[in-house]
């Protein structure tokens, strides 16, 4: 073999047991989930017979990546180094944990009109967006949701991003943080710049943002949903198509992180807010 | 000749046809081409421009890492800096599809996929991930000697000249994808498998089920709900058992078949972006080069060297 081929054989090596090393999932990397029995089910044949066998399997097998991670413990840090470098993250958990709810995000916009200068204005109208999903959902989707489903994405990754810098807060503080994590506010103030230039007058300017995330239980296998219960929840969903709702200035205009509002089946949460 | 370096030689001789067996160049040249495409679709996927590129767009508020972003927002230079990503990303992948300047197009290429999630990652999808691995192993090989504007105006160099140059390559890329796709589907399948919802059957009731991803405004009826059972369990079977079924001609042609049929389901039923269609197209790599090549050449009717098959 010639001394190049030997020193490629070297590097290709090298990166296939790279690739393979952070493959493997890792404590404090990004760890399996803890393995937990999944639910028996017994109205359905298949699945009564196939969870409680693949469930045993896991019992046997879930012992081994944490001994590869062991193992591979030492060289961990400079596979990790060279796969960033390339930028080639080994982990591939897409749907792997499939939420069991439907996901909505609504932003609310405060309008206030130009007073005295220097004074900060007071909201003499609301409006609220909804923004996720960015495609109806009463409708098949084609080409335009496969445009939008960047958007939809970047929302979603937004709120995870949001959930986590506030747990880690919360988790080193032991309370809710005073000054929210800004992961959210690109979305408030991109949907709120949009709107002061689509909807308002030049003398109307947006004075709060507040961004509400929505969610709404999917059934479990097996079970339909009440058509009364889809039905009002389209509803609800129609309106917001529309575009952005006008309403009166609610009589709490300084609503903070976890305040709760509910739309038919959809239980939304205020998660990040800021004032202009 | 001891046993001991006839083994030793069989061996060297083994490692150096699966690295080094030189084998025709169309096979890149079509991952060349379809990457090219389905990246210049990725990009084209992330607009408006200015909700995903400009830094005052949808974009994570600048402050970590090197302070690059920071220090562009700073100087005034977020929005232009982030058309110019856009626009050369653009022209890099339209470049790399039609094979001109095919190298250079595809280290761009590479480059720029690969720190677009340093510069936004809040709308990018595993396929993004795909696109930077597959691209990483095609930089290493020559994928425009074929099938590419280069090679059409190196043809129209040397006039009289019929014949197409058409170097032989080293199939080591080619593994390099394969291993890859290989990893990704077992490490996706293992995530699977550790999930609950997984193993009880019921995730592709609740992923289809999403309103984000569902593309019909309609759920299953419960009668049917015994489909997604098996489309559960069934993916998750075939995503552990993938890189298995490679090792063998038989197996490898059923594992793409199951492949093609799942990612088209998934596509069917879910707006997943360009995942679906990246991970189809990494397929090309497990096909036999050979084979593609006689299937081009059978379509261009050109001379071919002599190739022996090489799987």
């Amino acid at each position: 073999m010639s001394r190049y081929r030997l020193s490629l054989s070297v590097l290709l090596t090298w990166h296939v047991a790279a690739l393979g090393i952070a493959a493997v999932p890792s404590p404090g990397i990004n760890p399996l989930p803890p393995v937990a029995l999944s639910r028996h089910i017994v109205d359905d044949r298949i699945a009564a017979v196939l969870a409680p066998a693949l469930d045993a399997a896991l019992e046997i097998f879930a012992p081994v990546p944490r001994t590869i991670a062991r193992v591979t413990r030492p060289v961990r840090t400079i596979v990790e180094l060279y796969l960033d470098a390339f930028h080639l993250p080994q982990t591939w958990n897409m749907f792997s944990n499939p939420p069991t709810v439907d996901q909505y995000m609504r932003v609310r916009y405060y309008v206030g009109s130009e007073q005295v200068p220097g004074m900060p204005s007071r909201p003499t109208w609301v409006a609220t967006e909804l923004v996720l999903p960015a495609n109806r959902e009463d409708r098949i989707r084609t080409f335009q949701s496969f445009r939008d489903s960047s958007r939809d994405k970047a929302l979603s990754i937004a709120l995870d991003d949001f959930d986590r810098a506030f747990d880690r807060i919360v988790d080193r503080t032991g309370k809710i943080p005073q000054d929210l994590p800004d992961d959210l506010a690109p979305i408030g103030r991109y949907f709120s710049r949009k709107f002061e230039h689509d909807r308002l007058a030049a003398d109307e300017h947006v004075v709060r943002t507040e961004v509400w995330y929505g969610v709404a239980r999917n059934p479990a296998r097996g079970i339909a949903l009440e058509p009364s219960v889809v039905e009002a929840r389209l509803a609800v969903l129609r309106a917001y198509y529309t575009g952005p709702l006008r309403a009166s200035v609610p009589p709490s205009t300084h609503l903070g992180y976890g305040s709760i509002d509910k739309e038919v089946d959809i239980t939304w949460m205020l998660k990040y807010f800021e004032e202009q | 000749m001891s046993q001991e370096v006839r083994l030793r030689n069989r061996l060297i001789a083994w490692w150096e046809s699966l690295w080094f067996e030189e084998v025709p160049p169309d096979s890149y040249a079509l991952l060349r081409i379809v990457f090219g495409a389905l990246g210049l679709v990725s990009v084209l996927e992330l607009t408006p421009v200015s909700m995903f590129w400009p830094l005052d767009g949808i974009t994570p508020i600048p402050g970590n890492g090197l302070g690059i972003r920071s220090y562009l927002l700073g100087v005034g230079l977020g929005t232009i800096v982030g058309w110019a990503y856009f626009s050369t990303l653009l022209i890099a992948f339209t470049s790399m599809t039609v094979g001109y300047m095919s190298r250079p197009s595809i280290v761009i290429c590479f480059v720029g996929a690969s720190f677009i999630p340093s510069w936004n990652h809040l709308p990018l999808s595993s396929a993004n991930q795909v696109l930077t691995s597959v691209l990483f192993c095609l930089v290493w090989a020559d994928c425009g000697s074929v099938l590419s504007l280069d090679a059409w105006l190196a043809a129209r160099r040397r006039p009289g000249d019929s014949r197409e140059e058409r170097p032989a390559q080293a199939i080591w890329p080619l593994r390099l994808i394969r291993i890859q796709v290989c990893i990704i589907y077992l490490n996706s399948g293992l995530w699977k498998f550790f999930n609950a919802v997984w193993r009880d059957g019921a995730a592709v009731h609740y992923s289809i089920s999403l309103n984000i991803f569902h593309r019909f405004p309609f759920t299953l009826p419960p009668s049917l709900d015994w489909t997604t059972t098996i489309a559960t369990y069934a993916t998750m079977f075939w995503e552990i058992s993938f890189p298995l079924m490679m090792f063998h001609p038989a197996t490898r042609r059923l594992a793409l078949i199951l492949g093609v049929l799942f990612h088209g389901g998934m596509w069917t039923m879910l707006e997943l972006g360009p995942f679906s269609w990246m991970m189809i197209a990494s397929y090309l790599a497990f096909l036999d080069p050979v084979a593609v090549s006689r299937m081009v050449s059978l379509r261009l009717s050109s001379p071919k060297k002599d190739f022996q098959s090489a799987t």
